[in-house]
């Protein structure tokens, strides 16, 4: 509670950032927008038909989307132009949301304007007034409470997909969501829920305050709301003006290992006068073009991960050719290699003890021959990498079922026996805790997987901030980065992964 | 054959007007004159016509053929809007804004005109004393808050807010108890004479049409079958039609005065 408490002013000041100014931005767009089409039966129903059909895209597929559209643009803009922009973090979330909070406003004019009395458009023109006067002096003001309704609608559905925004890059209050979700501390995400609903049913609140206020023609009313709004605007970002220096950035993907990894980094960082901050839960495709774009600034990736996913190889010439092509390729790409961790986290195949001995499976060979009776679960990646590829062909697997999991709960399903086999990852605390079987890879499908500290262009030739994560290299080997991995799992006696990393920094071997 | 037409507020020379999709003219070759000072009803059963001649003299409606002449000028070359400005219009369902006060209705016009604000307070109080509400009971009010006669007395000092020279009634009355509306068209009748308007006015109802008409126009089919003073109307009736028409107001007052003839101490 008081962990999630002192992250509080910084995520909350973030969330209230980024879906007011959605809010505002949206509805900058979608009033003018519902008057401009309101006379044209046509457009007014393509605008609600698009409108309609954003709607209906997921609020994190949204979000995702616009990360590799802004990165195109930002690429081209810098062709053309000379500058480029952040595709990581408030831009996309900031865009994704505005068109969030479209709909409502739109639907809602629309609608109002649709249904003005007959009567009183009559006596509008018969009295005299050109479109445009019945339109500002008589339709819109009658249609301002509708649109009031408009606005807190989206408000409320923009403050609860602005959750959704942590895993490109902008922090919001999802931060603790998706960071409790992966280390399971549901404290995190209960805090994350309810500190999101309170903004939500705050701002709603003032909303209709600000509505009655405009039914009513209540000045009193109305003036109670704008200040109420100040209020919260105020309170929210002065920690965010406080700071405005443009920090350091520490990326994580979604997992625990690399909570901990991203504290351990930060905590450096700090300790050496670096301001830092943090983008967490990030996809790991998403997390290495936002390295090379500058939106990251360090992070620790996989060696196979990137030999596959980014190289696209599928030969596999040995670990140290691996590592060593690895950082040439990457230096080409002004990114900065700084070496191995010392710890390798590599996709294995894991089964529970039990069932192995019972089914006679030692390896990804004996496993070939009894698949097809078996379920596989997998994280949100596996099934779609090269590394899965290369397996099935290698060994000519076949499944009877193929599920996905979030990591924690698919470990839960290996040992509940929901599926037989699992994607694990070697450095997986878990492996140990619960006796899981690693199976051998005689074909040597998998690539090796050593963790390695990635520098952004932007630091890549600093020496002075090289040297300061230098130390980390070859630092951490498998034992230890396992018990701090399990420290962030353990359900009894759960640490953080500030706790977590502090406890590394204690027992590396350096 | 629109003999003088100078002398005439309005008129109407060989109107024609189609709506899209109308089978055949809701205004078929329609002429006729309103000299100034006097108030002409139109009279004639529902899709007769009769809303759609109100409508062009103020130009909610362009015809497709024909001229209409205001004051002399011919509007095909005037902006509607201006036009509108100087002709007070008062309908059936009021429409009052709502989300303005009683004051605030009735300063509409000359505002768009951009009269001086003091201009416009004086002139509000002045209307609201006309029309019956006293000023600083009403004036602040909303629509909302009224009867309909009150909403309908405020439409009609709305209507005259601008000084018009010309008054367009469409079923002023239709929507009010009987009461409220002997006496409101008594009042509209005495304000027409005070301000020396020339007046429109739409009704269904023979009776109201007889009692506050200098001509009444007949009208059918979206033809203008008659027009002359009641007298002339009910005297020399151009059809079996017309004719029929004015028969039942005159029945139900033979009935009336022979039932209160009848009725016990009266």
């Amino acid at each position: 509670m008081g962990a999630a408490l002192a992250h509080l002013p910084e995520y909350l000041g973030a969330h209230v950032l980024l879906s007011l100014s959605a809010i505002a931005l949206g509805f900058a767009i979608s009033l003018p927008l519902a008057v401009a089409v309101s006379r044209l039966p046509r457009l007014r129903a393509l605008a609600l038909g698009i409108a309609s059909v954003i709607q209906t895209i997921p609020g994190l597929a949204l979000l995702a989307l616009f990360y590799p559209l802004l990165l195109a643009l930002s690429a081209f803009t810098l062709r053309s132009f000379g500058f480029g922009f952040r595709a990581l973090g408030f831009l996309p979330a900031l865009l994704a949301l505005t068109l969030y909070s479209i709909l409502p406003v739109l639907r809602n004019t629309l609608t109002a304007l649709a249904g003005t009395d007959p009567a009183v458009l009559m006596a509008a023109r018969a009295v005299g007034m050109t479109p445009r006067q019945s339109l500002w002096k008589v339709e819109l003001p009658l249609a301002a409470p509708f649109v009031m309704a408009g606005l807190r609608t989206a408000s409320v559905w923009v403050i609860g997909t602005a959750t959704l925004s942590t895993p490109v890059g902008q922090t919001s209050l999802g931060n603790y969501i998706f960071t409790g979700l992966q280390t399971e501390n549901w404290v995190f995400v209960l805090f994350g829920c309810v500190a999101a609903a309170m903004l939500s049913l705050v701002v709603d609140r003032l909303l209709a305050l600000a509505e009655s206020g405009i039914a009513t023609g209540s000045r009193p009313r109305l003036g109670a709301a704008a200040l109420g709004l100040l209020v919260v605007l105020g309170t929210s970002l002065a920690p965010l003006v406080a700071g405005a220096d443009r920090p350091v950035v520490v990326g994580t993907k979604s997992f625990e290992e690399q909570y901990v990894l991203g504290a351990l980094i930060e905590e450096r960082l700090q300790r050496a006068g670096y301001p830092s901050e943090r983008r967490d839960g990030l996809g790991s495709t998403v997390i290495f073009r936002a390295l090379r774009a500058g939106d990251v600034d360090v992070y620790v990736d996989y060696s196979g991960t990137l030999w596959t996913t980014q190289m696209h190889r599928s030969d596999m010439p040995g670990r140290e050719v691996v590592l060593k092509e690895l950082a040439q390729w990457l230096a080409r790409r002004g990114v900065k290699d700084l070496g191995p961790l010392g710890f390798e986290n590599a996709y294995a195949f894991a089964m529970r003890a039990d069932r192995a001995k019972a089914l006679g499976v030692e390896s990804l060979t004996d496993l070939a021959a009894v698949a097809p009776r078996l379920k596989i679960g997998g994280d949100f990646e596996i099934f779609s990498r090269p590394e899965w590829q290369a397996v099935v062909r290698a060994y000519g697997l076949r499944f009877s079922m193929q599920r996905q999991y979030q990591a924690n709960f698919m470990y839960r399903a290996l040992v509940d026996g929901d599926v037989d086999v699992i994607s694990a990852f070697s450095s997986d605390g878990r492996i140990a805790q619960y006796g899981l079987k690693l199976l051998a890879d005689p074909r040597h499908a998998l690539p090796p997987y050593d963790a390695v500290l990635l520098v952004s262009p932007r630091f890549a030739a600093d020496e002075k901030f090289l040297g300061v994560l230098r130390p980390l290299v070859g630092a951490l080997d498998l034992t230890a980065m396992q018990r701090a991995n399990l420290m962030v799992d353990d359900a009894h006696d759960k640490k953080t992964p500030e706790e977590a990393a502090a406890w590394l920094t204690r027992h590396s071997t350096h | 054959m629109l003999t003088g037409a100078m002398e005439s507020a309005i008129v109407l020379d060989e109107v024609s007007v189609t709506y899209p999709g109308g089978e055949r003219p809701a205004l078929d070759r329609v002429s006729l004159a309103v000299p100034e000072g006097r108030l002409l009803v139109l009279v004639g059963e529902s899709g007769s016509g009769k809303t759609t001649t109100l409508h062009l003299i103020n130009r909610l409606i362009v015809p497709d053929r024909g001229r209409v002449l205001v004051l002399g000028r011919d509007i095909a070359g005037v902006d509607g809007v201006a036009l509108r400005r100087g002709i007070g219009f008062v309908f059936q369902s009021i429409g009052l804004f709502p989300h303005m006060s009683v004051a605030a209705n009735i300063a509409v016009t000359p505002s768009l005109l951009g009269w001086p604000q003091d201009d416009v307070a004086a002139r509000v109080n002045e209307l609201l004393t006309l029309v019956g509400l006293a000023p600083e009971v009403f004036s602040r009010r909303s629509p909302a808050s009224l009867s309909g006669g009150q909403q309908q007395r405020v439409g009609l000092a709305r209507a005259l807010a601008a000084r018009p020279a010309i008054m367009l009634m469409d079923e002023p009355f239709g929507a009010l108890d009987p009461l409220t509306r002997d006496e409101l068209s008594a009042e509209v009748r005495a304000i027409h004479d005070r301000l020396g308007l020339t007046t429109v006015l739409v009704t269904h109802d023979m009776t109201e049409a007889l009692l506050l008409a200098d001509l009444i126009g007949v009208m059918r089919d979206g033809r203008l079958v008659q027009v002359g003073t009641p007298e002339a109307l009910l005297a020399r009736p151009a059809d079996d039609g017309v004719r029929a028409l004015f028969e039942h107001p005159r029945r139900r007052t033979e009935e009336l005065a022979r039932a209160l003839h009848l009725a016990p101490g009266v």
